[in-house]
């Protein structure tokens, strides 16, 4: 064996391939197969190979990995999920009694959603929150939902439905943070005039989106 | 209008039960005979009903809301703490208990520890009444921590049952509250660590201690030492046992309601900043970091492979280069003509090739004999001998007939001269 047949049999088999998902900002749960048992199971290697490359990788207590470290995605994507996920969980949090259950955050990742029935253009206050980030309910699937599956936070499922990964958690942690956090601090991220270029574009945002309609609809 | 609050007492108390149930129900009346109806429950004709509506009305005890009728907050509250304090003994309850067995222990360690087995035969009277005194008290940690559990258990069964959306939420605080309050405290009293254990640890050691000492002497005391011994196993596990059922099925909704609050809470706060405009507040740079590598910016091998070949092709050829070092003068080389005339001041050549091959040492051995060749061929000097000779240059070696040359005009000469003395 050559040094170099060496060297690539002490590497974890399908590292390519998740090295590729991770750098894109894909989350990876055990719903991705091989690539996340492969991280599994060779986590310390895969830990010290992109820490060399100046990555973090994140193992998240509700058994999902992401990485942190590199170019970010731009703030007007996160915006759009984040204020997606926000309004989810204020109406779940209101209709939760609905439910035998009387909770929703324990199976989140489990209950399908119908995107018809979504409530962030249920009232005008929703509506008014959505188009400040230019999101209506005909380009919502295509800028938000698109997104969130690219990036493994939700499924999309047939019959314009979805279901949620494990990496939703994150939002609802970031939840949790906001819940301590005393609504006066303020942060080091620039203001809003100053984050204006660095905003991109919806433009950009589909170009980001590697789904096909076909696939989408699988 | 201003309540009299003798009466508003008196009033309560009279129609415990059924203030009771309202508070505890959360009851809005939209209607009238809403309230007929549940009057009902507790055997009130239609005109009695009406009689206890309108006093409930004048007292206050019902009390005109947005579009519904209710009891006030204040009575709800109070209604629900006395039944809390009347329905659920404290955690200091409990651990009254403790200590006071921890006296009685102390007691009977006294007359165990009594060094004359007479002395302790005659407390033999005092000796059971303390095990009998501990053994109530164990009973009676035995019930409290029952009784508990059994009222939180019944607590989650009503939440469950509830389709209100108000008298869950409510129900649900409650829930939290008796955990916190009454469930856990409990359970930290019965753990292994904790004084309950030491002080029934202690128990067990004296009664077997007794056991021993009596054995044979008062089978009444010994008899009444291993009852209790077995009692204190049977109260560990069952106290144990029922708080840990009781934590099992309280602990999964208190603790999906403690976070869903947090949660809410933190949306609640998010969306409040979001409607402001006041994106900084959430960090989300920092918070909520999404990596983005573009793959595009991969290059793949085809690729860069065909960009190279036309990058190559493409380019300009560099121009030559001129070396360093000036080049040397080029030497005319070695003709036969030249040998010849070198031969012409020779008289005699024993061995030709040798001859060319010492005057010509940069020459190489094929050169060498190209020209001791060329030069025979056209020489009548040049004679061959009968002898053979090994001619070497660097790594080449030949085995050749050796030729002389014999230089005519030189012997000639010689011959004249001495013709020309014979002549004189």
């Amino acid at each position: 064996m050559t040094h170099s047949e060496q060297a690539k049999a002490h590497y974890p088999p399908h590292m390519a391939r998740a090295f590729r998902d991770l750098r894109t900002g894909r989350h990876l749960c055990v719903d991705d197969g091989e690539t996340y048992q492969d991280i599994r199971r060779h986590e310390d290697q895969y830990v010290a190979i992109l820490g060399a490359m100046g990555y973090r990788l994140t193992h998240h207590p509700q058994n999902f990995y992401y990485i942190t470290g590199g170019n970010q995605l731009n703030s007007k994507g996160v915006k759009a999920i984040t204020l997606f996920l926000l309004i989810l969980f204020q109406h779940l949090e209101d209709n939760k009694f609905d439910s035998d259950d009387r909770s929703w955050h324990r199976d989140l990742a489990n209950r399908p959603f119908k995107i018809a029935e979504l409530p962030h253009f249920a009232t005008s206050a929703t509506r008014m929150l959505m188009r400040n980030l230019d999101i209506t309910d005909e380009n919502l699937r295509d800028k938000v939902l698109r997104l969130m599956s690219r990036l493994g936070i939700l499924e999309l499922l047939p019959g314009d439905m979805f279901v949620f990964r494990a990496s939703v958690y994150r939002f609802v942690d970031l939840c949790v943070a906001y819940a301590e956090r005393p609504s006066e601090t303020t942060s080091n991220e620039p203001s809003e005039a100053d984050s204006e270029n660095s905003e991109g574009t919806w433009e950009d945002l589909a170009n980001d989106s590697d789904l096909d309609d076909d696939e989408a609809d699988q | 209008m201003r309540h009299n609050a003798s009466e508003f007492v008196s009033f309560v108390s009279r129609h415990f039960r059924l203030v009771q149930t309202m508070c505890r129900e959360r009851v809005r009346f939209t209607r009238d005979d809403e309230i007929v109806s549940f009057l009902q429950r507790f055997d009130f004709d239609d005109r009695g009903a009406l009689r206890v509506i309108l006093r409930m009305r004048e007292l206050g005890v019902l009390r005109d809301r947005v579009g519904h009728w209710s009891p006030p907050t204040f009575l709800i509250e109070f209604l629900d703490q006395l039944a809390e304090q009347h329905s659920l003994a404290s955690p200091k309850v409990i651990r009254g208990w403790v200590e006071s067995s921890r006296d009685l222990v102390n007691r009977l360690l006294r007359c165990v520890e009594q060094k004359e087995g007479s002395a302790l035969l005659t407390m033999a009277a005092t000796i059971l009444d303390v095990i009998e005194e501990i053994a109530d008290v164990l009973h009676n940690v035995v019930q409290t921590v029952e009784g508990n559990c059994e009222r939180i258990s019944q607590e989650v069964n009503e939440y469950r049952a509830l389709e209100d959306k108000q008298q869950m939420r409510d129900r649900l605080l409650r829930l939290v509250r008796l955990q916190d309050e009454y469930l856990t405290p409990v359970i930290r009293i019965l753990d292994v660590n904790e004084e309950l254990h030491a002080t029934t640890d202690e128990i067990s050691r004296c009664c077997i201690r007794l056991e021993l000492r009596l054995a044979g002497l008062s089978g009444e005391v010994v008899d009444g030492a291993a009852r209790l011994q077995r009692e204190v196993v049977w109260l560990r596990q069952i106290t144990i046992g029922r708080a840990e059922e009781a934590r099992r099925e309280l602990a999964p909704l208190v603790e999906a309601a403690v976070r869903e609050s947090k949660i809410a809470s933190g949306v609640h706060k998010a969306l409040e900043h979001v409607r402001q405009q006041n994106w900084k507040w959430l960090n989300l740079t920092s918070d909520m970091s999404i990596n983005d590598d573009k793959d595009s910016m991969l290059f793949s091998n085809v690729g860069i492979e065909g960009f190279l070949k036309v990058a190559t092709e493409s380019a300009d050829p560099t121009p030559p280069q001129l070396p360093s070092h000036p080049p040397r003068t080029i030497e005319n080389p070695t003709t036969v003509s030249d040998l010849r005339q070198e031969l012409a001041g020779e008289r005699h050549v024993e061995d030709l090739l040798q001859w060319i091959i010492e005057r010509e040492p940069d020459l190489g051995l094929g050169p060498a004999m190209s020209l001791f060749h060329a030069l025979v061929s056209s020489s009548d000097e040049a004679t061959a001998s009968n002898e053979r000779s090994s001619y070497v240059r660097e790594n080449l070696s030949v085995q050749a007939q050796r030729w002389r040359w014999d230089n005519p005009s030189k012997t000639s000469k010689r011959k004249t001269i001495s013709a020309r003395r014979v002549a004189k």
